[in-house]
């Protein structure tokens, strides 16, 4: 049997949700946190809320983000996992992959993002919004037996499609549809790498 | 540590016998819940599992706030289920053998620290208990071993929900946990005092155990 692991990042594998971090970095906190709260809430759409939050953030500058990003705290059970299991592990983030790619490239993990758009060599918009789901669909093809960790309401369609499914409340309450999607929930790192050493 | 290193809390069920309308392992004894019992006894175990079903969010905040490494495994078909598919859902995941405690238990803490020593020379064992109560099942024993399960009321002895189990033993069928148990045995038997909470009666019988330190009968 192949198994593979699959981490949501914000509020999962990093211990902060990125963000509200940017958004700190150009003072748009209250703003992104708005649309943060009414995507949470279910009046808007995450795909249009993460746009919308994308436009907002576009003008940050992308060296202050990356900066922003490689000091982020990740939860360190996890990250050792990650590691560790490198070869067998993804992260699947809805976030932006110019944004994330260094703090993943320094981890040295493979990761699904949504992609950015680009012109002139500044931030544009968003070209997709990853679709989790779709995600696991593609590695179908390489696994038999999928593990996904998240959080969020944007980890509901990985979990549709996940072998088992960890709804992860290490930084804060798992979202309640994750939850009632899910077969295991666990709000400790440690445990949470216990129990993927023997789903696996 | 313990030399088992899971134990396996099966909450999940509705305890509507008891008809108190919460989940039976947040049911309070002398102002503590029968699940912060059962946590402090464990508290050497490395993996605590808690299955969950009825309520489980009130049993899921409840258990975090006792044990933060808890490891909770949902049985969202709890109504239609029972404890041995509880079981189920953690044991198929397990390569080595584990404690199995149904959660609306009492127990007493020195009996159950002697049957948890008696398991380092005992791969597997059952707890038996001499607190009978009317619904129990009662266990018949030669030679220290478990050797029948049955429903008579004619033994002095009572399966007391407690075992150290392989994952073999444990089946995805709607049977009771002695019946799973019982093509394996004979299996070692060892007495503890301990008694399961399914009744208004039993509850009152919890109380008044525990207030004199598990002297009265």
């Amino acid at each position: 049997m192949t198994t593979c692991f699959c981490f949501d990042l914000d509020g999962t594998l990093t211990k902060q949700e990125l963000l509200p971090l940017i958004a700190a970095s150009v003072d748009l906190e209250d703003e992104i946190s708005v649309l943060t709260k009414a995507t949470i809430d279910g009046f808007l759409p995450f795909d249009k809320s993460f746009k919308l939050r994308i436009r907002l953030l576009k003008d940050a500058p992308l060296k202050a983000i990356h900066q922003f990003i490689s000091n982020v705290e990740c939860d360190e059970a996890i990250l050792r996992f990650v590691q560790q299991n490198a070869a067998d592990c993804y992260v699947v983030t809805g976030n932006l992959d110019i944004w994330i790619r260094p703090l993943l490239e320094q981890i040295g993990v493979e990761f699904f993002a949504s992609q950015a758009k680009m012109e002139n060599g500044q931030l544009a918009g968003v070209e997709h919004v990853l679709h989790k789901g779709d995600a696991i669909t593609a590695l179908r093809q390489r696994y038999d037996n999928i593990i996904v960790v998240g959080e969020g309401m944007n980890d509901v369609p990985m979990f549709e499609l996940g072998d088992w499914r960890i709804a992860y409340g290490g930084v804060h309450r798992p979202n309640m549809s994750l939850k009632e999607l899910s077969d295991f929930v666990v709000y400790d790192g440690e445990a949470l790498c216990r129990l993927l050493n023997m789903l696996s | 540590m313990s030399a088992v290193k899971h134990a396996v809390l099966s909450a999940a069920g509705i305890g509507s016998r008891l008809g108190l309308g919460r989940s039976k392992c947040l049911v309070e004894i002398h102002n503590r819940s029968l699940l912060s019992y059962h946590l402090e006894r464990l508290k050497d175990v490395e993996n605590i599992w808690l299955v969950v079903g009825y309520q489980e969010d009130d049993v899921i905040e409840h258990a975090i706030s006792l044990r933060r490494d808890i490891i909770i495994a949902r049985n969202p078909d709890y109504a239609k289920t029972n404890t041995l598919q509880s079981i189920f859902r953690v044991s198929r995941h397990l390569k080595e053998r584990f404690l199995a405690i149904d959660a609306d238990t009492v127990v007493d803490n020195k009996t159950f620290s002697t049957f948890m020593q008696a398991t380092e020379s005992h791969e597997y064992l059952i707890a038996v208990s001499d607190y009978t109560t009317a619904e129990g099942v009662r266990v018949k024993i030669q030679n220290d071993q478990v050797t029948e399960f049955n429903r008579e009321n004619q033994d002095p002895y009572e399966w007391a929900g407690i075992a150290v189990l392989g994952p073999e033993m444990v089946i995805d069928k709607p049977i009771f946990v002695y019946q799973a148990l019982t093509p394996f045995l004979p299996l070692p038997a060892f007495k503890i005092n301990a008694f399961d909470i399914d009744t208004v009666s039993d509850l009152d019988m919890a109380k008044h155990v525990l207030a004199s330190n598990w002297k009265s009968l």
